[in-house]
């Protein structure tokens, strides 16, 4: 036990969480986290998959792509989110203010 | 012996059940494509699946899991062989070996031995955990409120010891943790505490958001942080042979592993031993394995240039921690790191206590578990083997994509928990926590257990309290409590003893504070120098010869890597 201690102290360990390499890039990050808070509030508002549109669309312009392949890509990973969480694994939203607006 | 085997039939019965054989395959996929993605791991995969998986039967739920930690664990070698990028932080004594041999051209003979040996690993493992396990409960039959405290608070000062070098920060974090878990209605008084008067606060900070916040949701922010890493494509492709060259199976890789049968067994050894530990984990394992098969082979000097051996003792260590680490989990309910901790929330949904009556209550779920795991083992190895030829694809997926997907994935997996969006700010509060603490260099794990740990030590605490009438004496009456406590002294003094002893009074404990929150290279084992001083043990003496050499080999390559992210 008390060798199983003192080994422990010769090596510093690795935990996953506590290797950074990149430069904190502070403003994108809080763009973002105001970006998801947004997502947020918007569920009520605007429903699932309206909101999600407008986050990924809005989150990928801020992190690069432009043009065709943004609308693109935005709309296969709302579809794709829709169809795995509302479709497939039936996961309830309260009706939106937006669909009761509409229909 | 007839009884386990009957046990072991029923448990063969409840995996092949299509969707658990379905959950199984995927899992492991998922693992395997989060694990060759360097800057993503395990437990961001695990915490958004988290949520998916409560609905399902408890072994599906757990077989996607379960395929995902040792998926991941797996395919952390690709990258780290390929592009000298660990994908998975356990990858990181791979690429000492696997790169210079991926320069030589031995860029499919690498792979193949990185996967043999983490097969053995892996499947020793599990072996180890079907009989230890249920040795391990057998003895814990007997262990009431009191003994599960005890057990409880000394797996807890483990965590803090293990994270040498930022004791005080693990120290800090399981604090917090502990505190986490006071919040909501008291376990037994039912008097609200530091709930300020908000309702969705009563039922305590639940689990899963939290989870997603630190690992997924601060994960992805720096995942889109770090931009789409192009630096990998002018950096390894000259001397990775054509993909196309390399079909078919490399049985002549296969085969070399087992020349090495006691390194295999050494490293597992060091594997499994370590891993049963709560909060030790993996890196320490593979560093001992390495450093003792380094230490045995006949051509030391060879190892961190291409020297197979290592590849197969840095491979097969990170492996075998993956059963073993399920034993404090099944067989006395305590888990002793942050993944296993998620895999328990699995159990508490559905209304199963791990413990030493799991085994008896759910035998077949337990040799279900224990099935499960040897039949994705050999899964992995099979899909990893016949993926060999794309799998350098996987680690150039889009990062940016990853981290938007990550971030939408936090948001429905924490609403659908229980259909409440106050779970989502609950998780966006830790996702900032869990950023911030990154940046800070601060271990986010400690507080994953502090949170789980807590709430189990103050529900065991206060029945103890119960049965005595409120008296802590009786930790000291009863033998098996009395043991583990004074272990946990025993643990707590050593460790005191050897900061002062090695440290120096006041300076030197602040400059190791401030070298935990510089950010750490991947690569970074640092020599202890003060440690030097401490020659008391055989074992110290081994670990710091062996380190620097170690450390020194690596350097240069080091500086060559491509600055990405490791962290899962």
């Amino acid at each position: 036990m008390a060798l199983a201690v003192k080994s422990l102290g010769n090596v510093r360990i690795i935990l996953d969480m506590d290797i950074q390499h990149t430069p904190p890039k502070m403003r994108l990050v809080t763009v973002l986290l105001l970006l998801f808070s947004a997502y947020c509030l918007l569920i009520p508002l605007l429903g699932y998959f309206v909101s999600s549109f407008l986050f990924l669309t809005v989150a990928m312009f801020l992190v690069g792509f432009r043009g065709i392949r943004l609308l693109v890509q935005s709309l296969a990973c709302t579809s794709l989110l829709y169809l795995l969480f509302i479709q497939g694994l039936d996961v309830w939203f309260p009706e939106s203010w937006l669909s009761s607006v509409l229909f | 012996m007839e009884f386990f085997i009957e046990n072991l039939l029923q448990g063969f019965d409840a995996v092949t059940q299509l969707p658990v054989l379905l959950c199984l395959f995927a899992g492991s996929l998922i693992g395997i494509i989060v694990g060759a993605i360097p800057g993503l791991g395990p437990a961001a995969a695990i915490a958004v699946l988290l949520p998916a998986t409560f609905n399902m039967e408890p072994l599906a739920g757990l077989s996607i899991l379960l395929g995902i930690y040792c998926g991941a664990w797996y395919a952390g070698a690709i990258p780290a062989i390929l592009i000298n990028t660990p994908g998975t932080a356990v990858a990181v004594l791979s690429t000492y070996d696997g790169y210079p041999m991926t320069k030589k051209g031995l860029a499919k003979r690498a792979l193949t031995i990185a996967f043999t040996s983490s097969l053995v690993g892996g499947l020793i493992s599990v072996i180890a955990l079907t009989f230890s396990a249920s040795m391990l409960a057998q003895v814990a039959k007997n262990f009431g409120a009191v003994e599960f405290a005890a057990a409880t608070l000394f797996g807890l000062v483990l965590v803090v010891i293990a994270h040498k070098g930022q004791m005080l920060a693990a120290m800090m974090m399981v604090g917090i943790g502990l505190f986490i878990t006071t919040i909501g209605l008291g376990t037994t008084s039912a008097v609200p505490r530091y709930t300020f008067g908000v309702t969705s606060l009563l039922n305590g900070i639940p689990l899963v958001p939290v989870v997603l916040g630190v690992f997924a949701i601060a994960q992805a922010l720096i995942l889109l942080e770090s931009g789409h890493s192009k630096d990998h494509k002018d950096h390894d492709t000259p001397n990775i042979p054509k993909p196309k060259s390399e079909s078919g199976i490399d049985w002549q890789g296969i085969k070399s592993v087992f020349k090495y049968p006691k390194t295999l067994l050494r490293s597992s050894a060091f594997g499994v031993g370590i891993g049963v530990l709560p909060g030790v984990g993996e890196f320490l394992a593979q560093f001992f394995s390495y450093s003792s098969a380094r230490k045995a082979s006949k051509e030391p000097e060879s190892f961190g240039k291409g020297n197979p051996e290592g590849l197969i003792a840095s491979e097969t260590a990170n492996n075998a921690v993956t059963g073993a680490a399920l034993v404090p989990l099944l067989a006395l309910g305590i888990p002793g790191e942050a993944l296993t901790a998620m895999m328990m929330s699995v159990f508490m949904v559905h209304n199963v206590f791990p413990g030493p009556q799991l085994f008896t209550t759910s035998g077949d779920l337990v040799y279900g578990i224990y099935i499960s795991m040897m039949l994705m083992n050999l899964f992995i190895f099979v899909a990893l083997l016949g993926m060999s030829r794309w799998s350098y694809l996987i680690s150039r997926i889009d990062n940016r994509i990853l981290g938007i997907l990550i971030l939408s994935l936090a948001l429905i997996g924490t609403y659908s928990i229980n259909l409440d969006l106050a779970n989502v700010w609950i998780a966006l509060f830790f996702g900032i926590f869990g950023y911030i603490g990154r940046r800070l260099g601060l271990p986010m794990v400690p507080m994953i257990l502090g949170i789980v740990l807590g709430s189990i030590l103050e529900y065991r605490l206060v029945q103890s309290l119960t049965i005595s009438d409120g008296s802590l004496m009786i930790f000291l009456e009863r033998p098996i409590a009395l043991i583990l406590i004074l272990i946990t002294l025993t643990a707590i003094l050593f460790t005191l003893f050897n900061v002062f002893r090695t440290k120096g009074p006041t300076t030197e404990n602040e400059a190791d504070a401030e070298s935990s929150i510089k950010p750490a290279p991947t690569a970074n084992i640092s020599v202890n120098k003060t440690s030097a001083v401490n020659k008391e043990t055989d074992i110290t003496e081994e670990t710091v010869t062996n380190e620097k050499p170690v450390a020194e080999a690596t350097l240069p390559e080091k500086e060559k890597a491509p600055p990405t992210t490791t962290n899962h």
